[in-house]
């Protein structure tokens, strides 16, 4: 029931879409950049904490350095004052020197000692490599020059330090002079020189690194990388040798570092400190992440709360919305009930207000147009009323008139008095004159009232033209005119009401006459390319101009007012040509040239009655055979429901979502029925029914109207076959729709009928109903028909048939057992008889006499009877 | 001779179509109502019945309807003679069981001609 009132909503995206969006962007964008900058000062902070870290360490190793240094500096200074050693040294001893400084290098753990006397000669020797020491070592210019193979830094100062290579290997020397002190005031005597080496990146420098924490530490002499626990780069010296910290590319992976340096005398020793900065990324990543995660977490913490707090606050608008979707549809008893306390509670009272005085002024205004339709009728009524009295009134006197002064002049003929003849004559002329008025404008009164019949029949075109012309030609004759006729011999006859064409002809003829003297009258019939007849009426008289061809068809009105004086007559002639001609589906036009003449054109159609869908193909016929219902509802609920009960009931279901599906749909299946719905967008019910009667080839399929309120007084009036009202009572449904669809496969109906312009519609209008239709030129052939086929449901029959008619059809049909029960339809153009009729009476089931609005007639009999007849046979299932 | 019972109530419609009907060489009967055209035509049972439709006492629907509903008189053909010229005449005329219509003023010929379709032996 609500999804009807409801209304589909069509926007692209909900007020509520957009608000999520909008806060979605003000919550993530923030957060978003706030983690940009949040990464970025993180990232250069932990770095700086990094490389902070790492210049602790260089300090270290700078300090542990220094350790080495004064170690083995100070050890030498002890041995250089040693007396074991001196006294070794003076006895030149060399068993006992090498004992000595043996015991002294496992001591201090360096890689190796020398002695020299005091000519530079090298008197004891521990360690290794002694011969490339010894040998290699010649940066003391002076003992070299001596012949001596001692090295000495300096051979003044009391203590040297160098940095020395030695097959690849890179050794940190220290030189050491060796004294005694020489009794009071003598100064000293040199008595040599102790010299210890000490590999650069000795084991022991490294492990104490080690335990200070220092992973990776990195040394160069004189630029050359000396020692590295890593893939290092031979050829990367230190970045810069100021502590700054750099980045390292070691064998692709990046690492931090920083390097000092420390002469010695002329050579360079840098070391530095690295580590990867690889840990620092992740744990640096890490972090990100879990910030990150935490931010989306309570953005989408926000956004559900957001959410349910916004369909919370949306609702009062949603209930607006469908509120006002219902009184929109009609149903203005709705009222909306917010009780939310805010600006809604005070728009829905608002709304409900509004709603209230157009309820009521709505009803008031229903009421006022029933009281003033009601008036209306009765008004109608009494008008209507008022001219068959005018008419009666007038014409009896008039009766008199014309009668006696015709039985007048058959009496002074008679009695041999011809002379009074021509006054009678003129009586009698008078008298009719007066009776064509009052006949024109009874007829405009009576098109206006949309209460002129027309009567369609075969209509000889040539016996018409001859019957104008005598009527006319006493009075061309009289106005001195000519009267010129063409029209072929073969041009037949077409189907129109006889007497309105000949009205016409005769008020256009009658006219040209008027207003034509001494001139030529031309009236010319010809058969039109659509096989419509076109008459075209023409004089030699006034003419008219183009202001007074604009005013020529209208009532009352002549060309010119001083035409009246002029010419007489009340200027209804061509009104009621015109309306005729509309009448029987064609028009009339004029053309006219002041002084020279004028021409009216008359085009009719070959068939006026004929339906328009005489063009359409006929409707497709269900695969199955079941009979097809369009169901049309917006709600896709409302109809799966529809199709599922009905589709049990054994249609075959269509549907349609709109108005527009609707009709397309329509034209493509050609249902046997459609429930429509009222409120749908796009096109409501009350469009697509107006659409559906409006096309030709749909006009008949009965429509069923789906509505919320009891608008029966909306549907019948607009075309619906009937209306149900939501929610829908199935039963009710199903009931109306076996009124309208008799299945077609069990449904075949004998057409009867020599005419073949007739049998052509009547074929045509029972296959869009559905049914199969069959055809017969006459009684005999009906017969024939009927031995060789199965009994057919009905039998449409005709009476006038050449070589057996109707009447002899119905007596043999009757004889066979197997057709006795066989409803006949009889459909004829005949004027019955009294005897005609108690022949028929009993063996048809209905007579329909062919007019303009036969078909109509026939349907429902036709649908009527078929009905019957199921209805019949499921009592006789059911019995 | 072919008897022809006339049922109008307007003396000189009557006059004028009586004395046309027996120059033509019918014998005429008259009856000025519809009661008495019904109860005329039981009693003479002429060839044929012609029947104005505004009639005092019961009009002329109703008398042929009378007269269609009686035996007797059943397969007199009636043709109604109208002034109304409305929508619907025709079919009302049928409806209530006149073999023709026909609309006054009267054309003679043209009455005469219906008259003489209507008295043709085995017509119909």
């Amino acid at each position: 029931m609500t999804n009807a009132a409801d209304g589909r909503p069509h926007w692209r995206r909900s007020f509520k879409t957009r608000l999520m969006v909008l806060v979605s962007l003000a919550v993530v964008l923030p957060a978003l950049f706030t983690c940009l900058i949040l990464g970025i000062q993180l990232n250069r902070q932990a770095r700086n904490l990094f490389a902070n870290g790492l210049a602790a360490n260089l300090e270290t190793f700078a300090l542990v350095l220094e350790d080495v240094e004064r170690n083995v500096s100070d050890s030498l200074f002890r041995m250089a004052s040693d007396n074991t050693l001196q006294a070794a040294l003076d006895a030149a001893n060399q068993a006992q020197l090498k004992a000595y400084v043996d015991g002294q290098r496992e001591a201090l753990g360096i890689a190796f000692i020398a002695v020299y006397n005091a000519d530079y000669r090298n008197v004891a020797f521990s360690g290794a490599e002694k011969d490339a020491v010894i040998g290699q070592w010649r940066f003391a210019a002076k003992g070299e020059g001596s012949g001596g193979d001692c090295m000495v830094v300096a051979e003044e100062a009391e203590q040297a330090e160098q940095l020395v290579r030695c097959n690849d290997t890179v050794y940190r020397v220290w030189q050491v002079q060796i004294f005694r002190t020489v009794g009071q005031g003598q100064g000293s005597q040199l008595l040599g020189y102790v010299v210890g080496g000490s590999r650069v990146a000795n084991t022991g420098l490294i492990g104490e690194l080690l335990s200070r924490r220092i992973i990776h530490p990195l040394i160069w002499a004189d630029g050359e990388l000396v020692y590295s626990n890593i893939a290092f780069p031979q050829s990367t010296g230190p970045a810069s040798l100021d502590g700054v910290a750099h980045e390292y590319d070691v064998d692709q992976t990046a690492y931090l570092g920083v390097a000092k340096a420390l002469r010695v005398e002329s050579h360079k020793l840098a070391y530095g400190v690295v580590a990867p900065l690889a840990p620092l990324r992740e744990t640096l990543l890490r972090s990100l992440l879990t910030v990150a995660g935490v931010g989306l977490f309570v953005v989408a913490v926000t956004l559900i709360a957001i959410s349910l707090r916004a369909t919370r606050l949306l609702r009062p608008i949603e209930q607006l919305r469908l509120g006002a979707a219902r009184i929109g549809g009609g149903d203005l008893s709705q009222r909306i009930s917010i009780k939310s306390g805010d600006e809604f509670e005070a728009l829905a009272d608002q709304f409900n207000d509004m709603t209230s005085r157009l309820e009521g002024s709505y009803s008031d205004l229903e009421k006022k147009v029933e009281d003033r339709t009601r008036q209306l009728e009765v008004a109608s009524q009494h008008k209507s009323q008022f001219l068959a009295n005018m008419s009666h009134e007038l014409r009896t006197p008039l009766n008199a008139i014309i009668g006696y002064s015709e039985i007048l002049q058959e009496d002074v003929t008679d009695l041999g008095q011809q002379n009074l003849i021509p006054d009678l004559k003129k009586i009698e002329s008078a008298g009719r004159h007066l009776l064509g008025l009052i006949n024109n404008i009874l007829d405009l009164s009576k098109i206006e009232a949309g209460k002129m019949d027309v009567f369609i029949e075969p209509v000889d075109i040539q016996p018409l033209i001859k019957e104008v012309l005598s009527i006319v030609k006493p009075l061309a004759e009289k106005s001195g005119n000519a009267i010129e006729v063409i029209c072929p011999d073969d041009i037949g006859s077409f189907r129109s009401d006889q007497i309105k064409v000949k009205q016409c002809l005769l008020n256009l003829m009658s006219n040209a006459n008027k207003f034509t003297s001494k001139g030529t009258l031309t009236l010319a019939a010809a058969r039109e390319d659509n096989g419509g007849v076109c008459f075209r009426v023409s004089d030699t008289g006034v003419g008219m101009t183009e202001e007074q061809l604009g005013r020529l068809f209208q009532a009352f009105s002549q060309a010119d007012v001083s035409t009246t004086k002029r010419f007489g007559g009340t200027g209804l002639g061509l009104a009621i040509t015109k309306h005729f001609c509309a009448l029987l589906g064609g028009d009339v036009t004029v053309e006219s040239t002041p002084d020279v003449g004028s021409t009216f054109i008359i085009k009719l159609p070959d068939q006026a009655a004929a339906p328009a869908a005489a063009a359409e193909s006929p409707a497709p016929t269900p695969a199955d055979g079941r009979p097809t219902v369009l169901v049309v509802d917006d709600d896709p609920a409302v109809r799966s429901l529809l199709a599922k009960s009905l589709e049990k009931e054994g249609y075959r279901i269509i549907s349609a979502g709109n108005g527009v599906e609707a009709l397309a749909l329509a034209r493509e299946h050609r249902p046997q029925a459609i429930t429509l719905d009222v409120l749908m967008p796009q096109m409501d019910g009350w469009d697509a029914l107006k659409e559906l009667k409006a096309d030709s080839a749909l006009r008949d399929v009965p429509v069923i109207m789906v509505t919320v309120l009891n608008e029966r007084g909306m549907a019948i009036p607009l075309g619906a076959s009937d209306f149900v009202t939501k929610p829908v009572d199935r039963q009710r449904l199903t009931a109306i729709l076996r009124n309208y669809c008799t299945n077609p496969s069990g449904a075949s109906i004998l057409v009867v009928e020599d005419d073949l312009p007739t049998r052509e519609t009547l074929c045509r209008s029972l296959a869009s109903m559905g049914y199969t239709a069959h055809a017969a030129v006459n009684g005999r052939d009906g017969l024939a028909w009927l031995s060789k086929h199965p009994r057919p449901s009905l039998i449409l029959l005709d009476l006038m048939m050449p070589e057996m008619d109707g009447f002899e059809f119905l007596r043999e049909l009757r004889k066979q057992s197997a057709f006795v029960n066989v409803p006949v339809i009889v459909v004829t153009a005949k004027e019955l008889t009294a005897e005609d009729i108690r022949v028929l009476n009993g063996q048809t089931e209905k007579i329909i006499t062919k007019d303009h609005t036969y078909l109509a007639e026939l349907a429902a009999a036709v649908r009527g009877s078929l009905a019957h007849q199921s209805a019949r046979a499921e009592e006789r299932v059911a019995g | 001779m072919t008897r022809i019972l006339l049922v109008e109530d307007n003396e000189m419609n009557r006059d004028m179509l009586s004395r046309r009907l027996i120059r033509n060489g019918f014998e005429v009967t008259i009856a000025v109502d519809g009661q008495q055209g019904v109860d005329m035509a039981i009693a003479e049972r002429p060839d044929l019945i012609l029947m104005d439709m505004s009639l005092p006492v019961i009009d002329g629907w109703e008398a042929t309807r009378r007269v269609k509903a009686n035996d007797r008189t059943r397969d007199i053909p009636v043709i109604a003679l109208t002034a109304h010229a409305m929508a619907g005449d025709r079919e009302k005329a049928m409806e209530v069981g006149c073999e023709d219509y026909d609309t006054k003023p009267v054309e003679i010929t043209r009455l005469l001609g219906k008259i003489a379709a209507l008295l043709k032996p085995g017509a119909g």
